[in-house]
């Protein structure tokens, strides 16, 4: 959801072409589709000292099976190794030598891979960027290398519990569909993975077809297209058209699942399946997530964590993806178990279901989102990174007009949502607890 | 001429010409009766505008006995003031589409409020209000106690925090740095009110404030904005203590005469290692290259760090170096985490880069690469509007003016081979080590 925060006008500009709207923030924001399929989106903000390359591609964990989960991670830490014109550890050299640094992540419906420079680099960060997309070599003693290291990663997540208990919670609430499987994999399934397999994966999934090139920051516009033309317009190559995952059927009770751990802090985390990203159910969903979790003065801040004083941190949310994901809340507790802290969640979801949210709170969910908006825009990442997800897991459409659905958002719309898609007796609960009591 | 020296260098690495990097202007400096800073910059930024505060309320100046206070100070003051609760200050800024954030490091508390330029005035009105007028309420102590109580055992709980926090332990024997901050479990019990109400008159007074706007307001509106909104603050002078801190504090942090190391167990899948030697605050002459030391090391996916422990040895998942820009003497600090069975192999190699540092010559297109990557990153990071406003006045709370942040472009890119390797023989000899994991 954070994401997919974006102002409408700025896409209302994309869609207009070239145009100023006198702000002298964005002066300008390109959209253009190439013809081998790959899309472009440029966007000026002509003060900032830095330019972001974001390339997003459609290709998540949810493309992969059981066999293959972990193959969307692995490519993208296989993808900046080298190419043919790159050998090993040159991208990382160049891209540093620009004054940049670059980064890669890959999530349930997509993999993006950005760097960020001063702008005046940005007609080596494209080359770069279209290099590494286009033409990896897998090279056999990287993978390897590389195996280690993702490995390494997973047993870090599971050592930060609040990151392990999220994809625990996603893995207890759906039974079906892909998102039930971790993004990165199973330490199993990342051992027995071979480099055939992924560059096998990375064929079928990576192609013009499937990828949006957003250039952010201090650029010329044009110019930049231009360039963008030049370095990805020659790419072709067909890919494979997404399956139609299954449909995770509702929770039909409490779904549990707990862990004792070497831990001094309890943790627990509760979902409720909530709507895709093309039911106009999310803005309502948006807004109450919003309403309950966001800043000190949140309902559920306020509530569990100020006055009653069940929990010691608490985040609400609401990941917006391509199919139903999950509103949820993790939260920390002192207490040597999960019990007192998830009533208290029980009996909030029992209260919203009942009153709703006021008009002020209502209002003050707006304003965030609104302000958080012009916040994420107002540097290159993240007006790349708003732009880039909105055109891969929902479309450039869908975004020019967001904001304006979420303003057009009412209290019986928040009331009808929580009634849908929260229950006090039908979710999922991960909890981490001390072994010992502290 | 500089412009050209960076052309150069990069050329050579890359093999190709590198455009110049944009630059950063310069903010406008005035120094008002009270002894309060103020700094000042219009650009254009999205309708925002950002104003950052920075105290010098932090841990380097906590008395002993009292570590964690800053921090405990600063999270009861956004509890309430005398006027309004923390709930309703809270939901004043949320109903401007204004953020706050307060952030304490070793040496300051930065207060950066981020608000739509049209609510500029209201917003800053309630920042003063916290800033000025705490009420410091009894309960609001023991619950935000309870509560950092809480954090400190989280922290403790990631051997990556823990691991750090005991290289801390060893390399300040004597110097406030020592302490996590945090604090530790003892002194948070026994803070009192009055010791967070004393601490509060002492410190947030204009002589030790800096204030910087940044964004969309001219800059004469702006500063007239800020001086009348600060009208308030006290012009009390620091207490002297910390004043002779500076003189002091290299007493406070001796060169250590010999290796020391500590191990921890911890239950998690993974192990962290983390070695440190002591170097020097950001207003010494070799801070720039030991700067680019610490990058040259272990700053990004081309130092030698990560090429040789991660890339080639596949020993560990993260692998890097820093040297933290602080006042006092700062740590060249190196870390990774590692599977339980590589942490021997794995801290040997990373030694082994250090030795190898000060034993054999630098090549001088690694220096440039490393000294790319300082500067960019510097340029980077003033993308964000509130790190545009924090950093001049970091820097001139830092007592290195905040000019620094225009200029330390100039200074890293002075950075010579040679310098790197002075610098490396000089400070990175004898290492502090913490390894906390699981045992083997």
């Amino acid at each position: 959801m954070r994401r997919l925060v974006l102002t409408s006008l700025l896409l209302a500009l994309a869609l207009a072409g070239l145009s100023d709207p006198g702000s002298g923030f964005e002066r300008a924001l390109l959209y253009e589709v190439l013809p081998n399929g790959l899309r472009v989106v440029v966007a000026e903000q002509a003060h900032s000292p830095a330019v972001t390359v974001d390339v997003w591609v459609r290709v998540g964990s949810r493309d992969e099976t059981d066999e293959t989960n972990g193959a969307a991670h692995f490519v993208e830490h296989m993808l900046f190794k080298g190419t043919r014109r790159r050998p090993v550890g040159q991208i990382a050299r160049e891209v540093e030598s620009l004054g940049g640094w670059t980064n890669a992540s890959t999530g349930y419906d997509y993999t993006h891979y950005y760097v960020v420079a001063p702008a005046t680099a940005v007609d080596r960060v494209l080359d770069i960027q279209a290099d590494a997309l286009t033409d990896p070599t897998f090279d056999p003693g990287e993978a390897e290398r590389e195996r280690a290291v993702i490995l390494q990663e997973l047993s870090l997540i599971h050592d930060t519990p609040a990151r392990y208990a999220f994809f625990k919670l996603f893995s207890t609430a759906f039974t079906v569909h892909p998102y039930r499987r971790p993004v990165g994999g199973s330490p199993e399934a990342v051992r027995g993975m071979s480099r055939d397999q992924l560059a096998g994966f990375y064929r079928a999934h990576y192609g013009p077809g499937n990828v949006t090139v957003v250039v952010a920051g201090g650029v010329a516009p044009r110019a930049t297209l231009e360039r963008v033309r030049e370095r990805f317009g020659r790419w072709r190559r067909e890919v494979a058209r997404r399956p139609v995952p299954p449909r995770e059927p509702p929770l039909d009770g409490v779904r549990r699942a707990v862990e004792l751990r070497d831990v001094q802090v309890t943790t627990l985390a509760m979902g409720w399946l909530g709507p895709a990203v093309s039911d106009p159910d999310h803005y309502a969903v948006d807004v109450l997530v919003y309403a309950l979790g966001r800043g000190r003065a949140a309902r559920w801040v306020r509530n569990l964590r100020d006055r009653q004083r069940v929990v010691q941190t608490l985040s609400v949310g609401f990941p917006t993806a391509r199919d139903p994901s999950l509103v949820f809340v993790v939260a920390t507790t002192a207490d040597p178990d999960e019990s007192r802290a998830e009533a208290a969640v029980r009996e909030e979801v029992r209260q919203l279901r009942r009153d709703g949210i006021t008009e002020e709170e209502l209002q003050r969910a707006k304003t965030l989102m609104e302000a958080e908006a012009r916040t994420e825009q107002h540097t290159s990442q993240g007006l790349a990174a708003s732009l880039g997800f909105a055109a891969t897991v929902a479309d450039l459409d869908h975004h020019r007009t967001y904001l304006e659905s979420v303003r057009a958002v009412s209290r019986q719309d928040v009331l009808e949502v929580a009634r849908r898609y929260l229950d006090p007796d039908r979710y999922a609960v991960v909890a981490i607890r001390p072994r010992r009591n502290p | 001429m500089r412009i050209a020296a960076v052309v150069l260098a990069v050329g050579l690495v890359a093999g190709l010409p590198s455009p110049a990097l944009p630059q950063l202007p310069e903010p406008v400096f005035w120094r008002l009766r009270t002894g309060l800073r103020v700094l000042a910059q219009e650009l254009p930024a999205n309708g925002l505008v950002a104003v950052s505060v920075l105290v010098g309320a932090a841990p380097r100046v906590e008395e002993p006995g009292q570590a964690g206070i800053s921090i405990l100070t600063r999270e009861v003051m956004l509890r309430g003031t005398v006027r309004r609760t923390g709930e309703e200050v809270a939901e004043a800024l949320d109903a401007l589409g204004a953020s706050l954030r307060a952030l304490t490091g070793p040496d300051h508390t930065e207060w950066t409020l981020l608000v739509p330029a049209e609510h500029l005035d209201p917003a800053l009105d309630l920042l003063v209000e916290v800033l000025t007028q705490p009420r410091f309420a009894p309960e609001d102590v023991e619950s935000q106690r309870r509560i950092s109580l809480v954090r400190l055992r989280q922290q403790r709980d990631q051997p990556q925090a823990r691991a750090v926090e005991l290289v801390n332990g060893l390399l300040y024997r004597w110097h406030p740095y020592r302490n996590p901050l945090l604090g530790t479990p003892e002194t948070l019990t026994r803070l009192r009110r009055d010791d967070l109400v004393r601490y509060h008159a002492a410190f947030y007074t204009a002589p030790n404030v800096v204030v910087s706007v940044a964004g969309e307001v001219p800059v004469p509106v702006g500063v007239a904005k800020v001086q009348r909104a600060f009208a308030g603050l006290r012009s009390d002078p620091v207490p002297v203590r910390v004043r002779l801190l500076d003189v002091a504090e290299r007493a406070l942090a001796e060169q250590p005469l010999s290796r020391r190391d500590v191990r921890e167990l911890q239950q998690t899948a993974s192990a962290w290692i983390a070695a440190g030697y002591l170097g020097v605050g950001v207003g010494h002459p070799d801070w720039p290259a030991l700067r680019v030391t610490a990058t040259l090391l272990g700053g990004g996916m081309a130092s030698r760090l990560f090429r040789s422990v991660r890339e080639r040895e596949g020993l560990a998942y993260a692998v890097g170096a820093g040297l933290p820009t602080q006042r006092g003497p700062a740590a060249l600090l190196l870390t990774a985490g590692v599977d339980p069975l590589n942490v021997d192999r794995a801290l040997a190699a990373m030694l082994r880069e250090v030795e190898e540092l000060t034993t054999r010559p630098v090549p001088d297109d690694e220096v440039a690469r490393a000294r790319s990557r300082v500067v960019g990153l510097h340029l980077l990071d003033h993308e964000d509007l509130r790190r545009r406003a924090f950093y001049p006045a970091w820097y001139e709370l830092l007592g290195v003016g905040y000019r620094f942040d225009a200029r330390l472009e100039q200074q890293v890119f002075r950075v010579t081979a040679a310098e790197v390797r002075r610098v490396a023989r000089r400070y990175l000899v004898h290492p502090a080590v913490a390894v906390v994991g699981p045992a083997r």
